[in-house]
């Protein structure tokens, strides 16, 4: 006998070379239409059709689907006793009896073909539709016609274990439940394989498959290889990030003096005070530098790079007539100085030792603004 | 990986950051946005590397206008303090 089961899409095929694609592969469009639509996969002469119950263009619908069997007349499919009798018993339990009579029906009608092509296993009639969601996969070999069972008797032989039963062609779109169904359909073919007498341990297996395949369908599986992926991608963003960030913070860990903290928050804290001080020293010498320079006006070169070094704040110039550049290169760090320092100095530990200096020099550069017309003329 | 409950809290990093940005000058995009850490960490080194030589410059000129003063002066003491060193 031979030793071929008709399971669809088996990719090392039949030892001539055979095989059967059944189901629409998931670049197609989903051939079997809307969600409420019900469609069933029939087996007849040797081919797998879908026919519609809403469509009744049977034969029409059947192209749609990749129907690929090569050798219809002299190949000898024999079903896995095990899925005939699991689809039979599921519509059975799920379909109700208006199913199944018909689907005995055609059963009968299949049988007599199959049989003439030796497969058993006939009605491979499938319905999807809403029905389908209280399924249950309980075997329970006795509802099988007497027809079907008899032939289920025989010894059941399937391809080598290397074929990959891919069920999962089935268009995934947004048949959910019906989806899942055929997917168990498939699974099951897989799990019994090489099997004759499954029908005892399919119970047992029963709950795992359901469970199992339901959860790891195809779909679901490349979505979580792709979130997967992300996630890394992810990370190794994240790490890069992280390494670039520590590296500054090394960087300006060495451009901080007496920096022993090696933490982050104190590490900017200490970065902040220094960042402050060190303005607040540049504009303390911009003005010594100024105010000497008022002193000396032999130094008057340093005058205007003085004047574009400045311009913080604006202060209105006074109009002495005498160097005014000088005069507004004085007064401008003062003035921005002078609130800078009221803000930063009493804060600032560093400036403490030289606050007393510093108010010396305040009132010493004050005395320079109110009278310094007459000592800059000469 | 850090633990959820660190010692210094995320938020108070991202604090100081903000203040570590406001006080860089900003000289492109007024009230910009928040940049990255990184970005500001790094013209932080620049402008504390700026500020610097900038300190070394003015304590050049410092030195060459105090050499013309008395040293014993009131302004010469003032410009001696000035100077880092």
């Amino acid at each position: 006998m031979s030793q071929f089961v008709p399971d669809w899409n088996l990719e090392d095929g039949f030892s001539n070379g055979e095989d059967v694609h059944i189901l629409p592969m998931t670049s197609q469009k989903n051939p079997m239409g809307r969600d409420s639509e019900i469609s069933e996969l029939l087996w007849r002469d040797g081919h797998m059709v879908v026919h519609s119950q809403t469509d009744q263009k049977g034969a029409g619908r059947g192209s749609e689907f990749k129907l690929i069997q090569r050798h219809e007349q002299s190949t000898s499919l024999i079903q896995d006793e095990e899925t005939a009798s699991w689809i039979q018993n599921s519509l059975d339990h799920s379909m109700g009896s208006e199913f199944f009579s018909e689907m005995a029906g055609s059963n009968s009608i299949s049988l007599d073909k199959l049989n003439n092509n030796a497969i058993v296993g006939s009605a491979r009639c499938v319905k999807f539709g809403p029905t389908i969601e209280s399924t249950s996969y309980k075997e329970d070999s006795t509802m099988l016609p007497p027809i079907l069972q008899q032939d289920l008797k025989q010894p059941v032989s399937c391809v080598g274990n290397g074929n990959a039963l891919n069920f999962f062609h089935f268009s995934k779109s947004s048949r959910g439940k019906s989806d899942d169904l055929v997917a168990q359909l498939s699974t099951r073919s897989i799990g019994i394989q090489g099997e004759s007498h499954p029908c005892l341990k399919r119970k047992q297996r029963d709950t795992n498959y359901s469970k199992d395949q339901s959860e790891m369908t195809e779909e679901s599986l490349a979505k979580k290889q792709s979130r997967n992926r992300a996630a890394e991608v992810h990370n190794l963003s994240e790490r890069r990030r992280r390494e670039r960030i520590n590296e500054r913070m090394k960087a300006l860990q060495e451009l901080l003096p007496h920096c022993n903290k090696t933490d982050k928050a104190s590490m900017l804290e200490e970065a902040i005070e220094y960042l402050k001080s060190l303005q607040l020293q540049v504009q303390m010498m911009w003005m010594g530098s100024g105010m000497a320079q008022m002193m000396f006006p032999g130094q008057q070169r340093y005058i205007s790079g003085m004047g574009m070094g400045m311009a913080r704040a604006s202060v209105p110039s006074m109009h002495h007539g005498v160097h005014q550049s000088l005069n507004q290169a004085f007064l401008c760090p003062t003035a921005s100085f002078h609130a800078v320092n009221l803000e930063n100095a009493t804060q600032s530990a560093h400036l403490q030792g030289s606050q007393a200096s510093f108010d010396g020099f305040l009132l010493h550069s004050q005395a320079c603004i109110s009278s310094p017309p007459r000592r800059l003329l000469c | 990986m850090s633990s959820r409950r660190n010692r210094v809290s995320e938020e108070e990093i991202n604090e100081l950051i903000s203040k570590l940005q406001s006080l860089l000058p900003e000289t492109r995009r007024r009230g910009a946005g928040r940049a990255s850490a990184a970005k500001l960490l790094k013209e932080t080194c620049s402008y504390i590397r700026s500020l610097n030589r900038e300190v070394d410059d003015l304590s050049d000129r410092l030195s060459a206008l105090m050499a013309t003063l008395d040293s014993n002066s009131a302004e010469a003491e003032i410009i001696r303090s000035l100077l880092p060193s």
